[in-house]
């Protein structure tokens, strides 16, 4: 009988996931593959408690260990390492009890905020590439408060324990809809690693834990029926902000998405080299939203029966550098697709430092 | 008698034959799991499954895909003229503007503004009637200030259940019906004539969309926090 009911209140499911990426570095071309599992196990215990967790099981093959020097244009220091580690992990593991107008959420979780597609400013607790911006987050472990004050607005309140590297960190965030436009505002406090360089030269670096205590908000609406968005970060010594637009033409297949970041929340040194050098370190270490101040992002996609074709770009505006990433999505069944996708930079700074490369990825579901 | 009121049924306006296609095509609310089957020109097809709720005579609904599993738990939250979309492995909602209602839903030949014109009396207003033996032929046009994609659409509707049978969407300079929706295999259920099939075929394509209704709910009242971010969130567990 219990199993029985286990199996009317249980769902399984999730994906298989294998991808191959294809790098050529300064001196040879290197591959790094991996094999994904997802299960996603859910349950609804009664009317009000949910739990869903993700199961998440990873093994590496191929170049498994990157210096960071690879991704940059200065070589003359030594640049830290990092490794592909095959693990099994839980990438959600969250349960939710509602009751009235309260919804409590504890453990590992998304945290959704923001209206960016390549850039989520507001979203300080988790880390987005831009390289591959709908690729699905780890969550963060955090105990969660929603109250839901009327129909389309949410009061949003996150705190996350501390831990070995950082204090208790949290998040509050009002979202709601006024004439047509969701807008949230909120406050954060939050802990990041930011790696400075220690002189004398040659620079070595060291990490130091920077507190981020800022207001964020975003929008999203529209202006003579183009969609238009924005987030912004404002702390006591830099702001970001990031605003956004999407069009779909008249076919209703082809979209296009512009974005536009605003980053003064960098480090700024005097010695331009090693200036680099650290904004680098921290934006391939997932601590600083982009190199540049100035970056636009464009996407341009048209859907071709259950496939589509898309293509993004990133540039940085203060050195002209840049990456084209076409993109081919093919469905192959209901539950199969494979992604294709090149990448090729230019110019002479951000982007150049970054390998050209080709990505295949195949996602089965089960 | 049957003399009296088929003189009754001719005797119908343009206009009152409208509002009656909105009577019957509107509900309080209901609840209901379709299946959801694309064709495509050469033949391809992928089919969901699909949880959905409304409410307020349609003017709320709430849809959840339960099938497949790479697209589970996406959900899409239309109330009146707004539209937002959930994505369960982001835990992002989005809204989405209008200009993008033009786009297909997962890939359908239905567009999120088909979805939302669940009163075609809001949206259009009738400019002529025919009327054969069995079927009032509609033409309408956008009411002034409408923002819809179709300049005209011709809608037949069946005479004895007032369920428009055919509908042609045409836009602007479209000679011929750029989409054709079709519903069919009408069945009564708690009193109200109900499509069991609804089929959108796309014109310029071949490609065509069929929605077939797996089980459906008139009576069990819908709450209101279904039509809400919340509900977004939590659609595939309810």
């Amino acid at each position: 009988m219990m199993g029985i009911i286990f199996f009317v209140l249980t769902s399984i499911g999730g994906t298989m996931e294998y991808q191959g990426q294809a790098l050529k570095l300064k001196s040879s071309t290197v591959f790094t593959g991996y094999s994904k599992i997802d299960m996603r196990i859910s349950s609804r215990i009664s009317p009000g408690i949910y739990f869903r967790t993700d199961i998440v099981g990873i093994y590496y093959h191929g170049k498994l260990t990157y210096s960071f020097n690879y991704f940059m244009p200065y070589v003359d220091f030594y640049a830290p390492i990092f490794t592909y580690q095959s693990r099994f992990y839980l990438q959600n593991a969250f349960l939710r009890v509602k009751k009235g107008i309260a919804e409590l959420q504890v453990g590992r979780q998304q945290v959704g905020w923001g209206t960016g597609y390549a850039f989520n400013p507001s979203n300080v607790f988790q880390h987005k590439s831009v390289f591959d911006p709908t690729y699905e987050l780890d969550g963060v472990d955090a105990l969660r408060l929603r109250i839901f004050p009327a129909s389309l607005w949410e009061l949003d309140m996150l705190w996350l324990p501390p831990n070995d590297t950082f204090g208790a960190r949290y998040g509050v965030r009002l979202h709601g809809n006024i004439g047509g436009w969701d807008i949230s505002f909120g406050k954060v406090n939050t802990q990041r690693i930011l790696a400075i360089p220690f002189y004398p030269p040659p620079p070595t670096f060291v990490t130091l834990i920077d507190t981020v205590d800022a207001f964020i908000g975003d929008f999203s609406g529209e202006i003579l029926g183009m969609g238009v968005h924005g987030e912004f970060l404002k702390r006591d010594t830099a702001s970001v902000a990031l605003v956004g637009m999407d069009y779909t033409l008249p076919d209703g297949l082809t979209r296009i998405l512009i974005e536009y970041l605003r980053n003064e929340d960098i480090i700024r040194l005097t010695n331009l080299s090693i200036d680099t050098i650290v904004r680098y370190i921290n934006f391939l270490s997932g601590n600083a939203l982009s190199v540049g101040e100035n970056e636009l992002f464009v996407d341009l996609s048209r859907t071709i029966g259950f496939h589509s074709v898309e293509l993004a770009a990133i540039l940085n505006l203060d050195d002209g550098s840049g990456m084209i990433m076409p993109r081919l999505n093919l469905s192959l069944s209901d539950n199969a697709s494979l992604i294709l996708s090149p990448s090729v930079s230019f110019g002479k700074g951000e982007f150049a430092s970054f390998p050209d490369g080709f990505l295949m990825r195949i996602r089965i579901g089960w | 008698m049957v003399g009296i009121l088929l003189a009754f049924s001719v005797a119908l306006t343009p206009t009152e034959v409208l509002q009656k296609v909105d009577s019957v095509s509107t509900v309080p609310h209901s609840v209901g799991i379709l299946e959801e089957t694309i064709v495509t020109t050469s033949g391809s097809k992928r089919t969901f499954r699909i949880k959905y709720f409304t409410k307020d005579n349609m003017d709320k609904q709430l849809m959840v895909y339960l099938y497949p599993e790479p697209v589970a738990g996406t959900s899409f939250l239309i109330v009146g003229d707004n539209v937002w979309a959930y994505f369960p492995e982001t835990g992002r909602t989005r809204k989405i503007a209008s200009h993008a209602r033009r786009g297909k839903v997962m890939g359908s030949d239905f567009t999120y503004e088909d979805l939302s014109t669940t009163t075609y009396g809001k949206k259009f207003k009738p400019v002529s009637m025919k009327t054969t033996d069995n079927a009032y032929i509609l033409e309408l046009v956008p009411r002034k200030g409408t923002h819809i994609s179709y300049s005209k659409i011709v809608m037949t509707v069946d005479k004895s259940t007032f369920v428009p049978t055919k509908i042609d969407f045409y836009r602007k300079d479209d000679s011929k019906p750029y989409k054709t929706l079709y519903q069919s295999d009408i069945e009564t259920v708690d009193g109200i004539p109900t499509p069991k099939t609804i089929t959108m075929v796309n014109n310029l394509t071949g490609g065509k969309t069929v929605m077939k209704i797996v089980s459906i709910d008139y009576n069990s009242p819908i709450e209101d926090r279904f039509f809400t971010l919340e509900g977004m969130r939590g659609a595939l567990e309810k």
